[in-house]
């Protein structure tokens, strides 16, 4: 009905306020939620393009396709499209007797379904227009330079007496994965006819061939036959996944693009992605929605007398739901300009540094440019879910609003709750405060239900406000794992590091010398994610092949990383991290700290495939206290050293525990195997030979070691790694333990032994030149430490940016709230400060039910934020640290904004004598 | 003796040319005891007068009296201790406090002024008022009349200088706008209580000892009845 509209848009004129906070909570969260849906299509379509870009637009390759095979698939419905590239001739290296040694010149002809497949980039020049033109690649170039052969556009190539000219320089760098690494290749086009194919069985390795880089001419030669392959891509992705199960080792897939479309990106970092996405929009709704529905909540409850009167007029509860609903779908405008800024918005960062930031990431030029893709289904959705959310915020409020009686409107005074026989509360308060502390208990008692969405509100604020610090701070983490980096410039090798230290251009050092250990723990003394680590990326290498009669062949055998770090530099962390240094100082075994490994890494999943994987464990559980250590070999030992003969010299050793416990190391040669019991000594560790059948142990071989070091105390367990500490090196199942320098003994060797530095603010240029001009031997980690922390700075500042924008829901929806409560109230103050109460008096009384109100919401939040917090350190695989620090921050944000609020409602209230506070409704006479 | 004093009242709302003289010049005095009624039509300044009287709100121009203290010549926190000591404020629509019973309701001004409640005074009020059995009920548990006593006990309880009631009787029936009288006559002989009342009810105004007219913001006629 008209006149439900009309009513809709003059309430929403009337109460400025109030629509100014909605229209901004719908617009800001239409606007975040395009955002996320941009970047997030803008991020595909780039690795869509990147992958193209890298590997050619097709789905299925078949390499030296035949006539017939050629002929099906040009029959074939799945196939949209059939590109083909014909090999022509190719140039060959002639070995000192006549024999073909290698292929590095080679031309072939694309068809244009293949030219549309590999779509080239030119950096110089155009396109073949003919069969004696062509393309030559950059990497070919490069190559050719090898063979001292330089060639630019315009200039002419011979390939077996056919001169074909240069008219194009080609970027692509799928067009190299086209031949064998090392082969230039020339492509021109193919007269526009597909090649009829030839599954060519002779290879150019099989045959004489004449011609060579120096001209001569072999005799006898006989030419290659050339091959045709074809790339296909089909209407789907399933489809052509079909296919390549069709033809089976005839076909070969595009993992890199299929997998795109199959939304398989890599390993548990996808995971993480989409976990992320999905707790920023849930962020982004629960947000949107506390605030939308506090916001209608509000305007029913100060419109309680105008609805009560529309009832008593005739209004049937079915318009009052609509009218209600009708501010709703009118306010729900806003999404579309907020979803149009989201878009501008993110389009315009990334015009501007979307490069620069992939770049930071990869540490590579991306190949491809990144830019915003709008995309209308994503933009609609984020329209969708605003208006989504604004309809169902406003439906409770509506059906509360169809519940208003004529009489509750006309006493205007919903506070009176006649089913109610006493009003308990504030006694307690009225010891300490007197009579503004019995009302203001009496009054929160009474009005627990309109103090709820502000409860709920500002334990929602603390919730979002700290599980947005905390994912931001995972999201931090697993990026500069990711990007890897070390936090210091330079890593001093060599030269007086003494002196270096004492420099101006010095801003931070610390020296550190590392031992490699072994150590060999029962199952039960593992963590639960080293097992899974170990289980997901040590088991198998590269290749796919399990690891076998390895040093590291076993899940208990920890690679031990012990890093003597400089005392003060030590000391200084350990209390800034709040950890006692004792322990780790006293001169009896000192008590080492633990380092968790982190980093990224390759891994074979369930199907076979590599998965960029990233990791973060403890190697040990926590009830591991004690570790025994054993040096870590380079996985042989010299049999003669153990008393040992055999034909061979040396043996591959494996170590394990027995079943009483002890550390056996199994030496195998290919014929013979020993077995030896590692024992304590007072000299360092023996060995000792244990009889293969009758289990005796014997003393005939021992062998002691220089590295004295036996059982080491574990101490506390740190994410955060000391200045100049590194992790995550291991080849298995590693850990980084760090004692003081001044725990290393005196003569003990080390691994290693690096001064770590980094250069005061801007000074960098300087200090290089100094190490350079001073003869310093040294590993210049600059670029790597920059990225690092730039990429902090960046998530730094993303993560900041995002906390604020979430704190604005929070902050409007608690400061929208709590005012237009008390501002609902004013006839009370107003009967107060008639009888006799004081200003004093009045604040005390609010701020008194503000605290009520805050101190339940924070406990509720409290409670809330933990459990996100835990959440979301399930979602990264990480370990939950309490973010007290970020709970305390909100709270005290969270009190901020209520005394803010209850400030501004009182200011507002004080403008209104006492008189016009108690007639405001009825008008005096 | 006189206990209430204005001099040269007046309440002005807006700017010219469209300024509304609520009370215009008004200058009259109460002497201690008196029962005072207050006639007039609708917008006569009757209202606003009695909250100027009480201190509720400031005059544009002129001076309030009361035992000869000057009213308006104290800062807010004053006039709210004033008020909850000298004036008894009776409202037509009770104005009762939601969330505190009856008890708590009458001794609102006490408690807000940290002083002990005359318990005694209290028990004689709630007999007197017939709340004795309602003493813990809550004003939405409360009939019209009930709610008024309570009103009219909150402004009893600390004895002020002067009681203002707003059309005490307004929102009731016959029968209890009667009751109503009976208890503030009632009061104004036992503890001498000095009383301005509005009324629109002729019946009730000739039960008081004098009589101001009002009219267009302005006293037009003050008659002694008694």
């Amino acid at each position: 009905m008209k006149i439900l509209w009309k009513l809709a848009i003059l309430r929403l004129r009337r109460n400025r306020t109030r629509t100014a906070v909605t229209v901004f909570g719908i617009a800001l969260s239409a606007a975040l939620l395009a955002a996320v849906a941009t970047l997030g299509v803008s991020a595909w379509d780039y690795m869509v393009r990147s992958a193209v870009f890298r590997t050619g637009d097709y789905y299925v390759s078949f390499e030296a396709a035949g006539e017939e095979l050629l002929e099906e698939l040009k029959e074939n419905e799945a196939v949209s499209r059939l590109g083909t590239l014909c090999c022509l001739d190719g140039e060959y290296m002639i070995d000192s007797l006549g024999q073909v040694s290698e292929q590095y010149l080679a031309v072939a002809a694309g068809d244009e379904a293949f030219y549309e497949s590999f779509a080239p980039v030119l950096t110089e020049g155009r396109m073949p227009e003919n069969s004696s033109e062509v393309l030559l690649t950059e990497m070919s170039a490069s190559n050719l330079e090898f063979y001292d052969l330089a060639y630019s556009v315009g200039e002419e190539v011979e390939v077996q007496g056919i001169s074909y000219t240069i008219v194009g320089i080609v970027e692509n760098e799928s067009y190299d994965d086209l031949y064998e690494a090392g082969v230039s290749a020339l492509f021109t086009v193919a007269n526009g006819e597909t090649c009829e194919g030839n599954a060519a069985e002779e290879t150019a390795d099989e045959s004489s061939i004449r011609g060579d880089v120096s001209g001569e001419e072999a005799a006898d030669a006989e030419m290659p036959v050339p091959a045709c392959n074809a790339y296909v891509k089909t209407a789907s992705s399933a489809a052509a996944v079909a296919l390549a199960e069709e033809y089976g080792e005839e076909a070969e897939q595009n993992e890199t693009l299929l997998s795109l479309y199959g939304i398989r990106v890599a390993g548990n970092v996808r995971s993480r992605i989409l976990g992320v996405c999905a707790v920023l929009i849930l962020l982004l709704v629960v947000s949107s929605a506390l605030l939308i529905h506090n916001s209608f909540a509000l305007s029913v409850t100060q419109q309680t007398k105008e609805l009560g009167l529309l009832v008593g007029i005739g209004a049937t509860r079915r318009q009052i739901r609509r009218l209600v609903r009708a501010e709703g779908l009118a306010l729900c405008l806003a999404a579309i300009p907020g979803v149009l800024l989201g878009y501008g918005i993110v389009a315009l960062a990334v015009r501007l540094r979307g490069d620069w930031l992939l770049q930071l990431v990869s540490g590579t030029e991306p190949v491809v440019s990144f830019h915003a893709v709008p995309n209308l289904p994503a933009l609609g959705a984020a329209v969708g879910i605003a208006a989504l959310t604004v309809w169902f915020s406003s439906l409770r409020p509506a059906q509360r609003a169809a519940r208003i009686s004529p009489m509750e409107a006309i006493r205007q005074n919903d506070l009176y709750r006649s089913d109610c026989k006493t009003v308990k509360g504030g006694r307690r308060l009225a010891h300490f405060l007197g009579m503004p502390g019995l009302l203001a208990g009496k009054y929160y008692h009474v009005s627990r239900g309109k103090y709820r969405p502000v409860v709920v509100a500002l334990a929602m604020s603390l919730t979002v406000f700290v599980s947005a610090a905390v994912l931001a701070g995972q999201i931090q983490a697993s990026v500069t794992d990711y990007v890897g980096g070390e936090d210091y410039d330079f890593e001093i090798l060599e030269g007086d590091m003494g002196t270096l230290r004492s420099q101006p251009t010095v801003a931070q050092a610390a020296y550190v010398q590392v031992q490699r250990y072994l150590t060999v723990l029962p199952e039960e003394a593992l963590s639960e994610e080293g097992r899974t680590y170990f289980e997901e990326m040590v088991a198998y290498n590269l290749n796919g092949d399990p690891l076998n009669d390895s040093l590291y062949g076993t899940e208990n055998t920890v690679e031990v990383s012990l890093c003597f770090l400089e005392d003060a530099v030590f000391r200084s962390y350990l209390e800034e991290q709040g950890i006692d240094p004792e322990p780790y100082f006293q001169e009896e075994n000192p008590t080492a700290l633990i380092c968790s490994n982190a980093g990224t890494g390759y891994a074979v999943n369930a199907s076979g495939e590599y998965e960029l994987q990233y990791y973060n464990y403890f190697a040990f559980n926590e009830d591991t206290t004690e570790i025994s250590l054993y040096p870590a070999g380079g996985g042989e030992i010299w049999l003669a050293d153990f008393g040992l003969e055999a034909e061979e010299e040396f043996a591959s050793v494996l170590y394990s525990l027995n079943e009483e416990g002890e550390t056996v190391m199994t030496a195998c040669t290919s014929e013979e195997t020993w077995k030896f019991v590692l024992r304590q000594t007072e000299e360092g560790i023996a060995y000792y030979l244990k009889d293969p059948e009758s289990g005796e142990i014997s003393s005939a071989a021992s062998y002691t070691q220089m590295q004295s070091r036996t059982t080491l105390l574990l101490g506390e367990r740190v994410s955060e790694v000391p200045f100049g500490v590194s992790t995550g090196d291991a080849a298995g199942l590693g850990c980084t333990l760090v004692l003081p320098l001044s725990a290393l003994g005196e003569g003990e060797g080390a691994a290693t032994s690096t001064l770590c530095v980094t250069a005061a603010s801007g000074r960098r240029t300087s200090l290089r030149a100094y190490l350079n001009a001073n003869g310093y031997e040294y590993n210049d980690n600059t670029e790597s430490a920059d990225r690092s922390r730039t990429v902090q700075a960046v998530c730094t500042v993303c993560a900041a940016g995002f906390m604020l924008l979430l704190s604005l829901f929070a902050v409007a929806n608690v400061f929208h709230t709590i005012s237009a409560n008390l501002t609902l109230r004013r006839r009370d103050f107003g009967v107060l400060t008639s009888l006799g109460m004081q200003r004093g008096q009045l604040h005390r009384m609010v701020l008194t039910e503000c605290l009520l109100c805050g101190g339940r919401a924070l406990l509720a939040g409290i409670l809330l934020a933990l459990a996100a917090a835990w959440l979301i350190a399930r979602l990264f695989g990480t370990e939950l640290i309490y973010p007290w620090r970020w709970i305390m921050a909100g709270a005290a944000v969270d009190v901020v904004v209520v005394l803010l609020s209850m400030l501004y409602a009182l200011a507002g209230l004080h403008r209104f004598s006492p008189m016009e506070a108690i007639f405001g409704e009825y008008g005096a006479e | 003796m006189v206990i209430l004093r204005a001099e040269h009242l007046s309440r002005w709302y807006g700017e010219e040319p469209n300024v509304v003289r609520a009370v215009d010049d008004v200058s009259f005095s109460v002497e201690k005891g008196q029962m005072v009624a207050v006639v007039g039509a609708s917008g006569s300044g009757k209202s606003t007068l009695l909250h100027l009287l009480g201190g509720v709100d400031r005059p544009t121009a002129g001076q309030v009296f009361l035992e000869e203290q000057d009213v308006f010549a104290q800062n807010d926190d004053r006039l709210a201790i004033f008020r909850r000591r000298q004036v008894g404020l009776i409202y037509q629509f009770y104005n009762l406090i939601p969330v505190l019973n009856v008890r708590e309701n009458m001794t609102l001004p006490a408690l807000l002024d940290g002083r002990r409640v005359d318990e005694e005074r209290l028990e004689n009020l709630l007999e007197t008022l017939g709340l004795k059995a309602r003493e813990t009920h809550l004003p939405g548990q409360l009939s019209g009349g009930q709610q008024q006593r309570v009103s009219i006990g909150r402004a009893l309880m600390n004895a002020p200088a002067v009681i203002l009631a707003d059309e005490p009787t307004g929102n009731l029936d016959s029968r209890n706008s009667q009751e109503i009288v009976e208890l503030l006559k009632c009061s104004n002989r036992e503890y001498n209580q000095t009383m301005l009342i509005i009324t629109h009810d002729e019946s009730v105004a000739l039960q008081a000892d004098r009589i101001l007219t009002m009219e267009d913001g302005r006293i037009i006629r003050d008659e002694v009845i008694r």
